[in-house]
C-alpha cells in the first residue's frame, strides 16, 4: 500500500470506509488518522504564524518481518502467502501481547462486548464476509483480504478515499501502480530503524500550505 | 540444639480462636474477590482500568483514549513469580551447599514458592480476555512465543517444587502418622508407603540433592524469560535492554528473600521460636539480603543512566514521565522510601553490630516487597502509556481490578496457614541437627 500523504486530506473518510466494510465497534478504528500537532483532531504542528497541516493515515503496515506475529503464543496472527498479516480471532485468547508488542500500536481490543452503531439487528452494516468479533479477542486491519481475494476488489480505505491519496498493489510486481510510485517519488516507511520492514510506504507531503502565504494571494 | 521437638507440632496441634477469625476473615476476603472476577468474566475487561490507543468503547470520538494494554495483572505476575523466586531456591542451596543453621528456614522457603506460582498463574489468567480459550496454549502453542517460554518455565519450575517439597516432606509425614494417632489415615495415605529405612532416607537425600541441582537453573530461567517478556520488544522504549534479564533475576532474588525473611520472622514471633530460629540465622538472612540489594540497586542505576543521560527521544519521553512527570509521585517515594531506607536498615549493622535489630529488618524487608511490587508497576506501565508515534496515556487501576488483585495474596496467605495447620513448617530433622 502506498499513502500519499500530500494528498491527504485528514477527512476520515477511510476510517469510516473501514469501519462499515468490516462492522468494527464502537472504540475500535483499524485505520486512524493522527495529526502531526497533537492529539486533537486537525491540530496543525509549530508555532503560529508558521504552522504545518499534515496528516498521518496509520493502519496496519503488514509488516514483513511482523513483531505482532512472533510473538503471539497461540499462532492466531499469521502471515499469509501474500505478506498480509492477520489475526484469527476464533484462536485469539486475548493476552494482548500484539498490542504491547506492535511499534505503530494497531491491535485493537475488545475490553467490552462489541457494540455496533447502527445495531447490527436493525441495520447490518459490514460485508457478510467478515465475521462478527467477541468480546475478550484483538483484531486489526486485515488489507480487506476477503475483497481482495476476490479478484480485482482493493481495500475499502482504497475504495472512498476522496483524494485519491491511497494506492494498493502488488509490491514484488514492478510494473503494478505502487510500485511505480515507489520507484518515481521519494517514500518512507514508518520506524524503519526497527527492522520490521513495513508495507505501507508513505510519500511525504510537499511543502505544507502556510496561513500567511494564504493569506498573501 | 536443644528444642522440644513438640513444639514444632505446636501449630499442628493447637488451634485458637484467633487462627479461626484470621481464616474466617480471608475467605470473607477471597468471596469478595471471586465476586470481582465473576463481574469481570460477564462483563469482559472493560471493569479494569486497562486500555489502549483509540480503542475505548465509550469514547465514540476520534480522540486518543490511550491507556495501557497490560496493568496490574502483569504487575502483580512479576510479583509472584519474584515471590516464588527465592523460595526453592534458598533450600537448593541450603542443600548443596550443607548450611545446616539455615535448615529451619528450607522448608518455610519452599512452601512460599508452591503457594506463590500458582498465584502467578491465576494473575495470567485474570489478565488475558478469553480464559475459556487458555488450552489454545497447549494445541496451538508456538515455542517462538516468550509466552509460552513462560508457560513451560513456569510448570517445569512448579512441578520441580511440588515433588522437592514431597520428597522433603515424606519423612516428617511418617512420623506425624505415628505422633498424630488422629489423623494417622490421612498422614499414612499421603506418605505412600514410606519405610523409614535408612537406604530409603538415603535415596531421598541423593534424590533431594540431584533435585536441588536442577532447580537452580530452572529457577534462573524462570525469571529470565518472564524479563523477555518485555525486555525483546523492539517496540517499546526502555524494556528493550540487554540487563533486563540479570535485573529481573536479582530483583526476584531480593523480594523473595525478603519474603523469606518476613515469614520466619512471623513464625518466630507468633510460635516463639527464638531458640529455633535465632538470631543468627536472622543476621545471616539479613546479610545476603543485604547483598543482593545493593547488586540490584547498582543495576537500577546503571539502567537509569542508560535510558536518561542521552537516550533516544523515546526512552528520555518514557524517564522524563517517571522521573518528572505524572509518575513522579509513585517514582520518588519508591526510590526512597521504598528502597532507600531498607537499604540503610540493612546497611546499619555493617558498621555497628549492636545495631542488629531483627524486628527493624523484618520491617524493612516488607517495605521492600510493597516496593518491589511499585518497581514492576513502573516497569510494566510507563512503557506502555508512552507509546511512540502516539500521546500519553493514562491508566487508573479501578477498585475490582485491585480487589481481584489482592484476591491472589488472601488465597497465597489462605493456602499457607492450611500448610502449616497440617504440616511442620520445619523440618523435623533440622532440629535433631
Amino acid at each position: 500500500m502506498v499513502i500519499d500523504l500530500s494528498r491527504c486530506l485528514g477527512c476520515w473518510t477511510c476510517a469510516l470506509g473501514c469501519k462499515a466494510e468490516n462492522d468494527e465497534p464502537i472504540g475500535i478504528w483499524w485505520n486512524r488518522i493522527l495529526t502531526t500537532g497533537g492529539k486533537e483532531m486537525d491540530t496543525p504542528s509549530g508555532t503560529y504564524p508558521d504552522v504545518r497541516m499534515t496528516y498521518m493515515p496509520i493502519n496496519c503496515q503488514h509488516c514483513d518481518n511482523a513483531p505482532c506475529v512472533k510473538v503471539c503464543p497461540v499462532g492466531a496472527l499469521r502471515k499469509r502467502d501474500d505478506g498480509i498479516v492477520f489475526l484469527d480471532w476464533d484462536r485469539c485468547i486475548g493476552c494482548r501481547y500484539c498490542l504491547v508488542a506492535c511499534p505503530y500500536g494497531i491491535p485493537a481490543f475488545n475490553w467490552a462486548p462489541p457494540v455496533q452503531v447502527p445495531d447490527n439487528s436493525q441495520f447490518k452494516l459490514g460485508a457478510p464476509a467478515v465475521p462478527v468479533r467477541p468480546v475478550g479477542v484483538a483484531e486489526k486491519c486485515t488489507f480487506c483480504f476477503h475483497r481482495v481475494d476476490v479478484g480485482n476488489l482493493t481495500p475499502a480505505c482504497i475504495e472512498v478515499c476522496p483524494a485519491g491519496a491511497r494506492f494498493f498493489g502488488d509490491l514484488d510486481d514492478p510494473n503494478s501502480q505502487v510500485s511505480q510510485i515507489i520507484q518515481t517519488k521519494p517514500t518512507m516507511r514508518l520506524r524503519e530503524e526497527l527492522g520490521t520492514e513495513p508495507s505501507v510506504y508513505y510519500v511525504p507531503p510537499r511543502n505544507p500550505t502556510r496561513p500567511q502565504e494564504v493569506s498573501a494571494t | 540444639m536443644k528444642v522440644n521437638e513438640g513444639s514444632l507440632l505446636q501449630p499442628l496441634l493447637k488451634t485458637g480462636t484467633a487462627f479461626y477469625v484470621f481464616v474466617g476473615a480471608l475467605l470473607v476476603l477471597t468471596g469478595w474477590f471471586l465476586y470481582c472476577w465473576y463481574t469481570q468474566l460477564s462483563e469482559g475487561l472493560i471493569v479494569t482500568g486497562m486500555r489502549s490507543v483509540y480503542n475505548a468503547p465509550n469514547y465514540m470520538a476520534y480522540g486518543v483514549a490511550g491507556g495501557s494494554p497490560w496493568g496490574i495483572y502483569v504487575t502483580t505476575f512479576i510479583f509472584w513469580i519474584g515471590i516464588s523466586h527465592a523460595g526453592i531456591a534458598i533450600s537448593a542451596s541450603v542443600r548443596l551447599m550443607n548450611l545446616v543453621k539455615y535448615k529451619v528456614v528450607a522448608r518455610m522457603a519452599e512452601v512460599l514458592t508452591l503457594v506463590a506460582l500458582p498465584m502467578a498463574a491465576l494473575s495470567i489468567v485474570f489478565d488475558v480476555g478469553r480464559p475459556d480459550r487458555l488450552f489454545n496454549l497447549l494445541q496451538f502453542g508456538r515455542f517462538q512465543a516468550p509466552l509460552l517460554w513462560d508457560l513451560s518455565a513456569i510448570t517445569t519450575y512448579f512441578m520441580a517444587t511440588i515433588i522437592y517439597l514431597y520428597l522433603s516432606l515424606r519423612g516428617d509425614i511418617d512420623e506425624l502418622a505415628r505422633k498424630l494417632p488422629k489423623r494417622e489415615k490421612f498422614y499414612k495415605r499421603l506418605a505412600m508407603n514410606y519405610e523409614g529405612t535408612e537406604t530409603d532416607k538415603a535415596r531421598h537425600t541423593q534424590t533431594l540433592w540431584w533435585l536441588a541441582i536442577a532447580i537452580i537453573p530452572i529457577m534462573v530461567t524462570v525469571h529470565s524469560v518472564v524479563s523477555f517478556v518485555f525486555g525483546l520488544m523492539v517496540a517499546r522504549a526502555e524494556w528493550y535492554s540487554t540487563i533486563f534479564a540479570i535485573y529481573f533475576v536479582v530483583g526476584a532474588i531480593v523480594s523473595g528473600v525478603a519474603a523469606v525473611y518476613s515469614l520466619a520472622w512471623i513464625f518466630r514471633w507468633l510460635y516463639k521460636w527464638q531458640s529455633l530460629i535465632t538470631d543468627e540465622v536472622l543476621k545471616g538472612i539479613s546479610w545476603a539480603l543485604r547483598n543482593v540489594l545493593i547488586i540490584y540497586l547498582y543495576l537500577w542505576i546503571a539502567e537509569v543512566l542508560t535510558t536518561s543521560y542521552m537516550g533516544p527521544s523515546a526512552e528520555l519521553r518514557v524517564s522524563d514521565f517517571l522521573w518528572s512527570g505524572p509518575y513522579a509521585v509513585i517514582f520518588w517515594p519508591l526510590a526512597i522510601i521504598g528502597f532507600g531506607i531498607p537499604a540503610i536498615i540493612l546497611l546499619m549493622p555493617v558498621f555497628a553490630k549492636r545495631l542488629f535489630n531483627p524486628m527493624l529488618i523484618f520491617i524493612a524487608s516488607i517495605i521492600l516487597n510493597i516496593a518491589f511490587w511499585i518497581k514492576r508497576f513502573t516497569i510494566v506501565v510507563p512503557s506502555l502509556l508512552n507509546p511512540p508515534l502516539y500521546q500519553t496515556g493514562i491508566y487508573i487501576p479501578t477498585i475490582t481490578e485491585a480487589s481481584i488483585i489482592l484476591g491472589t495474596f488472601w488465597m497465597a496467605t489462605l493456602l499457607y496457614v492450611l500448610f502449616v495447620k497440617m504440616f511442620p513448617i520445619i523440618e523435623l530433622d533440622a532440629v535433631r541437627e
